[in-house]
C-alpha cells in the first residue's frame, strides 16, 4: 500500500511541476498526467484485491467493487473531453501568435 | 498525398469497424463494451476515412452536429420513457417483440447506449475535424 | 399517464435537455431560436414555480429506483426548489436580454446551447445528493461556461485558456478529495457520508474536507483563487457574463452551504476561522480591485468577487440568521448584479465604449437607463429602501450576535467602498457633461431588453420594500438546513442505521 501511495505522490509532483511551467503545451501535459493520476488514486481508494469482476461472471459471491470503475470511466470521459478541448484551444492560440509574429516581422 | 492503397483500404476498414462498433454496443449490456467504446471505434474508423477522402467529405462534416442531436434524442427517450410508466427517471423499461417467431427483448437501456454511441461518435468526429482543419 | 411529484421534478432536468436538442436543430434561424427559447423558458418557469407551490414536502428522486445510498438521489427540498425558481426567473430575463444583444450576430449561434447546458448543470448540481454526481455536474457547468466564452471571445484566447486550466485543476482537486472521502467513509451519498462522519473523529477527516472546500472555493472564486474571475468576465458578450456571474459562482456557493451544514468537519473552529479569513480577504480585495479600475464592466466584475465574500461570511457564521442573510444577499445580488451588467451592456452597445474616461452625460440622454442604474447601484451599496440594505443588515446582525465584531466593521467599510466605486461610475459615465462621445444607434432598444431589465428591477425593488415576503420562506429553509438530520432522514428513508 505505501508503494501505491508513493507512486501517486511522484505522479502528482510531476504533474504539478509541469503545470507550473510557462509553456502552454507543458501545462496541457500536466493536466493529462494529473487526470490519469486521479483515476489511479480512485482505483486505490476503492480497495485493491483479487476478486472476480462484478457483473461479468455469474457467481454472485466474492465480487470486486464495481463503483471505482464506474467513477474512473466517468472521470476519464470528462478528462478526455476537456483535454481535447484544451488541445484545440492551444492550437488556436499558437496559430494566432504565429499570425501576429508574422505581421510584426 | 493521395494513395490508392490507403483510400481503398479505408473504405473496407470503415465498413468492418462500423459493424464491429454496433456489435460492441449491443453486447455492452451484459458483457464488456458499451456505447462509449462503440462510439470511439466508429469515430476512429470515420477518422481514417476522412483522412483518405478529405476533399470529398467536407459536405458530410457539416452534418455531424445532427448526429449529436439524434444521439441526444435517443438518450432522452431512453431516460424519459420511464416517466410514461410513472417510474423514477432512468428506470429500465423493457418491451418484448416477436419477429419471425424469435422473441426479442428490447429495452430503454439499449436506446440510451445507442444515444451515447451517436453523441460520442459525433463529438469525436467534430473534435478531429476541428484539429485537422487549415 | 399521471403526473407524479417525482415526474414533475424530473422535468426540471428534462426540459433543458429537450431545449438543447431543439436548439441543435434550429441553429441557423434566429426567429426559430427565439421561439424555442421562449417556449423553453416559459415551461421551465411553470415547472419550477409549480414545484414550489404545489408541494410542501421534499421530493426525492432515486434515479432508476436504486435505494438511496447505492443509487444517485436528487433532492428537491424547499432550499433547492426555491433556488431553482430564482435561477429560472433570472435566466428567463437574461434570455430576453440576449434577444436584444445577439440579434444579427452570426458567431453566437452556439449561445443557447451553452445557456441550456449551463442551466442543466446548475439544476443538477443544486439538487443532486451524491458527491461524485456533483463533480460531474460541476464539470458540465465548466464545459458550458467554456462554450459560452468560446462563442463570444474572438481574439483573446489566453483568457479562455486560463479560465479552462484553473477550473480544470479545481475540479481535479475536487475529484481527489472525493476519492479520499470515498476511501474514508465508503459511500458517496451526502446523507450517508454525514451519517458515517458521526462515527469518525474530526482530526482524521478535516484535511480531506479542507481539500474539498479549497477546490470548491477555487470554483466559487474565493480569496486566494479569485484572480481568474475578474479577468474573464469583462471580455465576452453581456448575455454570457450575466449567465456566468449569476449562475456559476452562486451555485457553487449554494452547494457549499449545503455541504457545510451537513458535514461535521465543517463545524470545527479551524474551518470556521479559515472561511472567515478567506471571506474577509475576498470582500476587501474585490472592492479594492474595483476602486482602481476605470471600466464599467471591470468594476462590476470585481464587485462580483467582493460580494461572494459576503455570502461566504454568512456561510462561515452558520447560525440560522446568518444563513437567511447569506441567501437573501445571494438572491439580491443575483437580481441587482444582473441588472447592472445589462445596463452596462446597453450603455456599451449604444455608445460604443465602456471606458469611464470616454463616457459622459448618459443621464441626460437616457433618463430611464440612469434611473435603473441609480436604483441598482445604491441597492448594491446597501442603501435603506433597497434590497441590498436588508441583506447586509441581517448579515451584520448575525455577525454581531456571534461576536464577530471585526467582520461586522469590515462589512460596513466594504459597503462604503462599494458606494465609492458606484459613485465613480455615476459621476463619470452619467452625471459628467461630456458631449464628445460617439453614439452608435440612438434609442433602438426594442422591447426585449427593457422587459428583461424591468422584471429584475421590479423584483429587486419588491424584495427591498417588502422583505418579509421572502424572509419568512428563507427562515424555514435556514431552519431545515441547520438541522442536518432532516436532510439525512429525507434521503435515507427506510434504510437501516
Amino acid at each position: 500500500m505505501p508503494l501505491f501511495a508513493l507512486c501517486a505522490a511522484i505522479l502528482i509532483s510531476i504533474s504539478v511541476f509541469l503545470l507550473l511551467q510557462e509553456n502552454i503545451i507543458r501545462k496541457l501535459f500536466g493536466t493529462l498526467i494529473l487526470s490519469s493520476t486521479l483515476s489511479y488514486i480512485i482505483l486505490i481508494c476503492g480497495r485493491l484485491n483479487n476478486k472476480a469482476p462484478a457483473f461479468v461472471s455469474n457467481n454472485s459471491h466474492n465480487l470486486s467493487n464495481p463503483l471505482p470503475q464506474a467513477m474512473i470511466l466517468t472521470a476519464i470521459v470528462i478528462a478526455f473531453a476537456l483535454i481535447a478541448y484544451l488541445s484545440t484551444l492551444i492550437r488556436q492560440i499558437l496559430f494566432i501568435n504565429m499570425k501576429n509574429s508574422r505581421k510584426e516581422s | 498525398m493521395k494513395s490508392v492503397i490507403f483510400s481503398g483500404n479505408s473504405q473496407l476498414i470503415l465498413q468492418v469497424m462500423l459493424i464491429i462498433s454496433i456489435l460492441v454496443v449491443i453486447q455492452g449490456h451484459n458483457y464488456s463494451g458499451g456505447g462509449f467504446i462503440g462510439g470511439l471505434i466508429a469515430a476512429s474508423a470515420t477518422a481514417l476515412y476522412l483522412f483518405a477522402f478529405l476533399e470529398e467529405s467536407k459536405s458530410i462534416i457539416k452534418k455531424v452536429p445532427r448526429v449529436i442531436a439524434i444521439g441526444l434524442v435517443l438518450m432522452f427517450v431512453g431516460v424519459g420513457s420511464a416517466l410514461l410508466y410513472a417510474k423514477p427517471v432512468a428506470s429500465g423499461t423493457w418491451w418484448n417483440f416477436s419477429i419471425l417467431g424469435e422473441s426479442i427483448k428490447l429495452g430503454s437501456p439499449l436506446l440510451f447506449d445507442f444515444g451515447i454511441y451517436f453523441v460520442v461518435f459525433g463529438s469525436i468526429t467534430l473534435v478531429m475535424t476541428a484539429l485537422v482543419r487549415n | 399517464m399521471m403526473i407524479t411529484p417525482t415526474g414533475l421534478a424530473a422535468l426540471v432536468l428534462c426540459i433543458p435537455l429537450l431545449a438543447i436538442i431543439a436548439h441543435l436543430f434550429v441553429k441557423n434561424h434566429f426567429l426559430l431560436r427565439q421561439i424555442v427559447q421562449l417556449l423553453a423558458i416559459t415551461s421551465m418557469l411553470v415547472v419550477t414555480i409549480s414545484l414550489l407551490i404545489l408541494f410542501n414536502k421534499p421530493i426525492v428522486i432515486q434515479a432508476a429506483n436504486w435505494p438511496a445510498p447505492f443509487g444517485i438521489s436528487f433532492v428537491f427540498d424547499n432550499f433547492s426548489r426555491f433556488m431553482l425558481v430564482i435561477f429560472s426567473i433570472v435566466t428567463a430575463c437574461i434570455s430576453l436580454y440576449s434577444f436584444y444583444e445577439l440579434e444579427g450576430q452570426k458567431a453566437t449561434q452556439n449561445y443557447y446551447l451553452g445557456y441550456w447546458l449551463l442551466f442543466l448543470g446548475i439544476s443538477g448540481a443544486i439538487t443532486t445528493g451524491d458527491l461524485f454526481n456533483l463533480y460531474v455536474w460541476l464539470e458540465l457547468i465548466l464545459i458550458s461556461a467554456l462554450l459560452l466564452l468560446q462563442c463570444s471571445i474572438r481574439n483573446n484566447k489566453e483568457v479562455m485558456f486560463n479560465y479552462a486550466l484553473i477550473n480544470i485543476c479545481g475540479t481535479l482537486l475536487m475529484l481527489l478529495s472525493i476519492a479520499l472521502i470515498y476511501a474514508k467513509t465508503g459511500t458517496l451519498n451526502f446523507a450517508d457520508i454525514a451519517r458515517h462522519l458521526n462515527q469518525l473523529s474530526n482530526d482524521e477527516t478535516l484535511p480531506i474536507f479542507l481539500l474539498l472546500f479549497l477546490s470548491m472555493s477555487l470554483k466559487g472564486g474565493l480569496f486566494p483563487f479569485y484572480f481568474w474571475l475578474p479577468t474573464s468576465y469583462p471580455t465576452p458578450h453581456i448575455s454570457c457574463t450575466t449567465l456566468l456571474s449569476s449562475l456559476t459562482t452562486k451555485a457553487v456557493m449554494l452547494i457549499m452551504l449545503r455541504l457545510i451544514c451537513l458535514f461535521k468537519p465543517f463545524h470545527t473552529v479551524t474551518f470556521t476561522t479559515t472561511l472567515v479569513l478567506m471571506s474577509l480577504a475576498t470582500m476587501l480585495l474585490g472592492v479594492m480591485g474595483a476602486a482602481i479600475r476605470f471600466d464599467f464592466r471591470k468594476i462590476l466584475s470585481f464587485h462580483v468577487v467582493s460580494q461572494l465574500g459576503y455570502i461566504a461570511l454568512g456561510l462561515a457564521i452558520k447560525t440560522p440568521l446568518a444563513i437567511v442573510g447569506a441567501l437573501y444577499f445571494l438572491i439580491h445580488n443575483v437580481f441587482t448584479k444582473t441588472t447592472l451588467f445589462m445596463v452596462s451592456g446597453v450603455v456599451e452597445k449604444s455608445y460604443g465604449t465602456g471606458s469611464l474616461n470616454k463616457l459622459g452625460s448618459v443621464a441626460t440622454r437616457n433618463k430611464s437607463l440612469a434611473i435603473v442604474f441609480f436604483i441598482s447601484a445604491f441597492s448594491l451599496a446597501g442603501f435603506p429602501p433597497f434590497s441590498g440594505f436588508w441583506g447586509k443588515y441581517i448579515l451584520i446582525k448575525a455577525a454581531l450576535n456571534q461576536h464577530y465584531y471585526t467582520s461586522a466593521t469590515l462589512m460596513i467599510l466594504v459597503s462604503v467602498m462599494t458606494l465609492f466605486s458606484m459613485n465613480k461610475i455615476w459621476q463619470y459615465a452619467y452625471y459628467r457633461s461630456k458631449t464628445t462621445t460617439r453614439r452608435v444607434d440612438p434609442t433602438k432598444m426594442g422591447y426585449y431588453a427593457p422587459l428583461g431589465i424591468g422584471i429584475l428591477l421590479v423584483l429587486a425593488l419588491f424584495m427591498g420594500i417588502y422583505p418579509d415576503s421572502i424572509l419568512n420562506y428563507l427562515s424555514t429553509i435556514a431552519k431545515d438546513l441547520s438541522h442536518p438530520t432532516i436532510y439525512i432522514n429525507t434521503v435515507l428513508i427506510g434504510v437501516r442505521t
